[in-house]
């Protein structure tokens, strides 16, 4: 508008500005065609190469992938058989199962929750670090058993991997802080984080693909609730099992006390080496829970039952999407009846205790535990078996099982988990006289009427040795000497034994006639694990002294000791037993056992469990008789050691007393006895390790048995004691405790 | 003009083929999801039918757009696109390896962004400089300055299978561009020697670039039964593919579904539909792709001017390489990379990132030359000639 001049020639000249056209490039299309034609070509034969390859996989190859794809995605389940109870006598039962659910989390489902928490406890360069690892790669291999090669492999590369992450101590505390669903889950569950975090470190160093178990033995209400929210807690899995349970007793001071926790032993994986063992654990599977040692483990075959299998289709992680395919119905296992008899064990392990604290509060405090066997002298039947201290088998099956086992592991003052029946090594002492007094007569050194002075010492040898009783100076024959039991007696039979063996030991009739009734081996009982103890002779004495020239041969203090039961000589609770059962039944030796019969689910006998005839042995009957007169006097005649323990019982017993000496300690109380005397259905056998003296600690327990076994009601020890305390007992005494006495009076001198 | 087009101008063969890659690819999705998120199994399914929306909006917005605006905006888009990487490779450095850029409502990955922005403005380059004369070594200068510093910045993320993709889409472009053979053997030479120098020289030396997992989908593909978790995955696509058979297993409780293929809606969503729908159904899928690249290569033989028909070709380089080392993969013939399938696989980025460029295309086919024989195929076409509006000498090839 301002300057026309210049405005209007462009606007006259000009034709009107063109609409904007599209705008067409010159360039050589058919060249450009040429090399598209060229990619075309390219993509099409690419094509054609992955579709000749779809070709080869899903029209040639269908068979072997369709039939990996299904194996994938099949699983078969094993369904646990229940475990067979294990019932007493009288078929109540001892240790039955009870269903017990667990909540567990599937680790991959965590994505590296295992290498968080899976960390070294020591570092890689320690020795022992280096054998976990091996030990957790075999662990592993074990582990992923089951699956198919490929996913072994990755599985296994996965966790060498794991394992090369090495670090220091609990380097896997707070290893679940990026897993907030972990730490709810706990707290639902009812356990700690540390509790979570140590179960899932553990896990990683045991088997590291299986469910990790954070809680046993939850209560329903959990397992409702977490079941319930099934998809909020996604690699949650409730197993669903059973576990043990034992029978308890409540007893007299009022505590419930799981009974005969030794007898049992553990329930653990079978291991390759037990699979092997088709007889123990005949049927057994890979992955199956075997019994480890005691009854579980000698009646394994009958209990354990025949796992049942599921298979369905599960996804990747193992979780079952669909119905099940097929199924086999689990086997439960079968009941077996032992010949314990629960009343008889219960008693046996009260009078136990009380005999224990007796010792204590009478001037024995260091009375550290003991043992008392009950057995049918005429079969080897054992109807109690008790050892003291014991121990809550429940709580070794249960969570913190480990660490219960390593605190009882480690109590090396008490040695909780001693069996003391079965391996409980104690001198004899004097109940071992009836033995020497079998090898002096059948070896012709003496008479079973010889008259021989029981003087207050005698000297054999430049060695002097004293009697227990140094009041009593008087000649006895060998009723006498067993009733007063009388140690210048036998060491007079083993002066005389001890002349009459050849110095090259070719004939020994000291330890030969010990063994012949049992000694220095194995019982052969059912339940395995007894202990063979020792009978010293001169190979033992060659053995253990090798080239020392004084000490390697069998000296006349080795034949005067043994013949009262003390030097080397180790016997177990169980082979006093077993001797005093064969003095009863006249020259048997029977073998123990606690398993009566295998009973069906249906109740009915399937088996009986035959114990091996016991053996005869070439013992004259008139020695037996005498003996056994001897035996009855202890404790029915007042000169006896154990009369005052039994007065006033109704039943005739037949029995021992023995105060065995062990150096570095007290003496240690026994008494075996068997009852009643002329027609014996029982023996029982108490030692109460450095109780004192055998008449006073272990005869009245042997007493309380005994009452109970025959249906006899009366006063328990314990509460005799306690009245003798008030002052208000008015039965038969308990006599003196001559611990003093004992002190003073040593049976010998070196 | 931009919107001016008329409708029927587009490619609706390849529209809908790529519609139907779109559809087959949600179902695969649906499929194989159903059981990974406890209690919801549409969890996948939703985001992805999201990105799926968002995808098809970008692309159909990207088909109206008239590709010349984009050489305006060269210098936007380029620096834009590394910034992102950039960006990117801040986050890297933060927290370990991370190829993405958290947003609100999804992970940015701006590598594949890169993807279609590099197309574009290496055709423009390449366009210009084919326009000047520029030839040989000199073009192959001029592309490798462009193109240096966003695949430098991929390549150490690291994400070697999307650098791959890189140097693909650009040799195609630069075939199509007339680059000699030798100097294609040569970028091509070029190429092995990096990958060597990655997988052997530098660990030796000790600068491991690739990360652990890297080198063990490497060795696992040279060594299937190796056992590493790279080769139970191969190892899964493979039987999950082979047991589709014929017809497929159908959709159910599978391979995918089960969870026994791991990754099986992203990298391996290929093996869903081998499982579900057999060879009749995967070789479909193969024959659709191809179908799209023909279409393509009509598009980049018809467009207006030498830079559309080069981002045509960039689009093709990108489906083809994606889609033969992706299936290649998934079949056991090509190393697991974390390359996505176009169109099926579930993601934001690559679906965003694909179909726009399939948009790209459709804007160019829509405005190319006017074909007045339909039934002509594109390497029937006669001679013509037209203005050179540059008034430069057209590479005689």
């Amino acid at each position: 508008m301002s300057d026309p001049q210049l405005e209007q020639p462009t606007i006259d000249l000009s034709p009107p500005p063109p609409p904007p056209a599209v705008v067409v490039e010159e360039f050589d299309r058919p060249t450009v065609a040429r090399r598209v034609f060229i990619l075309a070509c390219i993509a099409t034969v690419l094509i054609v190469i992955l579709i000749l390859r779809l070709w080869s996989l899903q029209v040639l190859d269908v068979r072997s992938y369709r039939a990996q794809a299904v194996s994938n995605g099949l699983r078969s389940i094993d369904v646990p058989a229940a475990r067979g109870q294990i019932l007493d006598a009288q078929g109540k039962v001892l240790v039955g199962s009870r269903p017990s659910n667990a909540v567990a989390i599937d680790p991959t489902r965590f994505p590296n929750l295992l290498v968080a928490c899976g960390r070294d406890v020591a570092g890689p360069s320690d020795a022992r670090s280096s054998n976990e690892r091996a030990l957790r790669i075999s662990d592993a291999v074990q582990a992923a058993a089951g699956l198919s090669p490929a996913r072994r492999k990755a599985r296994l590369a996965e966790i060498k991997r794991q394992l090369e992450v090495g670090s220091s101590t609990r380097a896997w505390k707070g290893c679940t802080k990026d897993y907030p669903q972990l730490r709810e889950l706990a707290s639902i569950a009812g356990v700690t984080m540390t509790e979570t975090e140590d179960a899932i470190h553990r896990a990683s160093v045991r088997a590291p693909f299986d469910s990790i178990v954070l809680a046993k033995d939850v209560d329903r209400s959990v397992l409702f609730f977490l079941k319930e929210r099934a998809g909020q807690y996604p690699g949650v899995r409730i197993v669903e099992g059973t576990a043990r349970s034992y029978r308890t007793a409540k007893a007299a001071d009022g505590t419930i006390r799981p009974l005969a926790p030794h007898l049992w032993g553990e329930l653990t994986e079978v291991s390759s080496a037990q699979l092997a063992d088709q007889v123990t654990y005949r049927g057994a599977k890979a992955g199956d829970l075997v019994g480890q040692r005691g009854v579980e483990r000698a009646f394994d075959r009958y209990l354990r039952g025949t796992n049942g299998s599921l298979e369905r289709r599960v996804n990747a992680f193992g979780d079952p999407v669909g119905p099940i395919i097929r199924s086999q119905a689990a086997k439960p296992g079968e009941n077996v009846r032992l010949t314990i008899d629960a009343g008889i064990q219960v008693s046996a392990e009260s009078a136990l205790r009380d005999a224990i604290q007796y010792a204590r509060s009478h001037g024995h405090p260091t009375a550290d535990g003991g043992a008392i066997i009950a057995m049918d002298p005429r079969t080897g039947a054992i109807r109690a078996m008790a050892s003291n201290p014991g121990f809550d088998p429940a709580e070794l099956a249960g969570a913190d099982g480990v660490a219960y086992w390593d605190k009882l592991a480690t109590n090396t003052k008490y040695s909780p988990l001693l069996d003391r029946v079965l391996t409980g090594l104690y001198p004899a002492g004097s109940t071992f006289k009836p033995v020497t007094a079998i090898a002096a007569v059948e070896a012709r050194d003496s008479k079973a009427d010889s008259i021989i002075q029981c003087a207050p010492s005698v000297t054999i040898d430049g060695q002097t040795y004293r009697n227990f009783e140094s009041g009593v100076d008087e000649p006895m024959d060998l009723v006498q000497a067993i009733t007063a039991s009388c140690d210048t007696y036998f060491y007079e039979l083993g002066k005389r034994l001890y002349e009459s063996t050849p110095q090259n030991g070719s004939f020994e009739p000291q330890p030969l006639w010990a063994r012949r009734v049992g000694f220095g081996a194995t019982t052969g009982i059912d339940i395995g694990g007894d202990a063979a103890g020792s009978v010293p002779d001169t190979a033992y004495k060659q053995r253990r002294f090798g080239d020392d020239r004084i000490h390697n041969r069998w000296t006349s203090g080795d034949a005067v000791l043994q013949a009262i039961g003390q030097g080397d000589l180790e016997v177990t609770p169980l082979q006093i037993a077993r001797l005093y059962a064969l003095l009863a039944n006249g020259g048997t030796l029977v073998t123990p056992h606690v398993g009566a019969a295998v009973i069906g689910q249906d109740g009915t006998v399937r088996e009986t469990i035959d114990a091996s005839p016991g053996t005869k042995v070439p013992i004259d009957a008139n020695l037996l008789s005498i003996i056994r007169k001897g035996l009855e006097g202890v404790v029915q005649d007042p000169n006896g050691t154990a009369y005052s323990a039994f007065n006033g019982f109704p039943i005739p017993v037949a029995g021992k007393t023995g105060t065995a000496e062990k150096l570095g300690k007290r003496d240690f109380a026994w008494f075996a006895a068997y009852a009643p005397a002329n027609n014996p259905e029982l023996v029982v056998v108490c030692v109460i390790e450095q109780g004192g003296f055998g008449g006073v600690t272990a005869a009245p327990a042997v007493r309380q048995v005994m009452a109970k076994a025959f249906g006899i009601n009366e006063a328990t020890i314990a509460q005799v004691a306690q009245a003798e305390r008030a002052g208000v007992y008015s039965g038969p005494s308990l006599g003196t405790d001559p611990a003093e006495q004992v002190q003073q009076d040593q049976a010998m001198t070196p | 003009m931009i919107f001016g087009l008329a409708i029927r101008r587009f490619d609706w063969i390849m529209v809908a083929a790529v519609l139907l890659l779109l559809a087959i690819g949600e179902r695969a999705v649906r499929t194989s999801t159903v059981a990974d998120v406890a209690g919801d199994p549409g969890f996948f399914v939703r985001r992805h039918l999201i990105y799926l929306a968002m995808g098809v909006t970008l692309g159909a917005v990207a088909a109206f757009v008239d590709p010349r605006i984009y050489r305006r905006l060269f210098w936007i888009i380029y620096c834009a696109s590394l910034a992102l990487l950039v960006i990117v490779l801040g986050f890297s450095a933060a927290r370990g390896s991370q190829r993405w850029i958290p947003l609100p409502f999804f992970t940015l990955q701006p590598s594949e962004l890169s993807k279609a922005t590099m197309i574009v403005c290496l055709s423009i380059i390449v366009a210009d400089a084919v326009r000047r004369g520029t030839r040989g070594w000199r073009l192959l200068l001029r592309a490798s300055i462009l193109m240096g510093p966003p695949f430098g910045l991929v390549f150490i993320q690291p994400d070697l299978g999307t650098s791959l993709v890189y140097i693909f889409f650009t040799l195609t472009i630069l075939v199509v561009a007339g680059l000699q053979g030798r100097y294609v053997a040569i970028l091509g030479t070029a190429a092995g020697l990096l990958v060597i120098l990655v997988l052997g020289v530098l660990p030796s030396i000790g600068l491991p670039l690739l990360r652990p997992y890297q080198t063990e989908r490497i060795t696992a593909f040279l060594d299937p039964e190796g056992g590493s978790p790279a080769a139970y995955q191969a190892q899964q696509a493979k039987i999950a593919i082979g047991s589709g058979g014929m017809g497929g297993r159908g959709a159910g409780i599978s391979q995918t579904a089960g969870s026994f293929l791991p990754e099986h809606h992203t990298d391996f969503v290929f093996a869903v539909v081998g499982e579900n729908r057999g060879f009749i159904g995967s070789a479909i899928v193969m024959l659709l792709y191809l179908l799209v690249l023909w279409r393509i290569g009509r598009i980049i033989s018809r467009a207006r001017v030498l830079e559309e028909s080069f981002m045509a070709a960039g689009v093709f380089g990108l489906v083809m390489t994606q889609v033969t080392i992706n299936v290649g993969m998934t079949l056991g013939i090509a190393p697991t990379t974390g390359i996505p399938l176009p169109f099926m696989t579930y993601g934001g980025s690559n679906t965003l990132t694909n179909l726009a460029a399939i948009g790209l295309a459709l804007a160019i086919g829509a405005r190319s030359v006017v074909d007045e024989t339909p039934d002509a195929t594109w390497q029937e076409r006669p001679r013509r000639t037209f203005a050179d509006p540059l008034e430069a000498p057209v590479d005689p090839i």
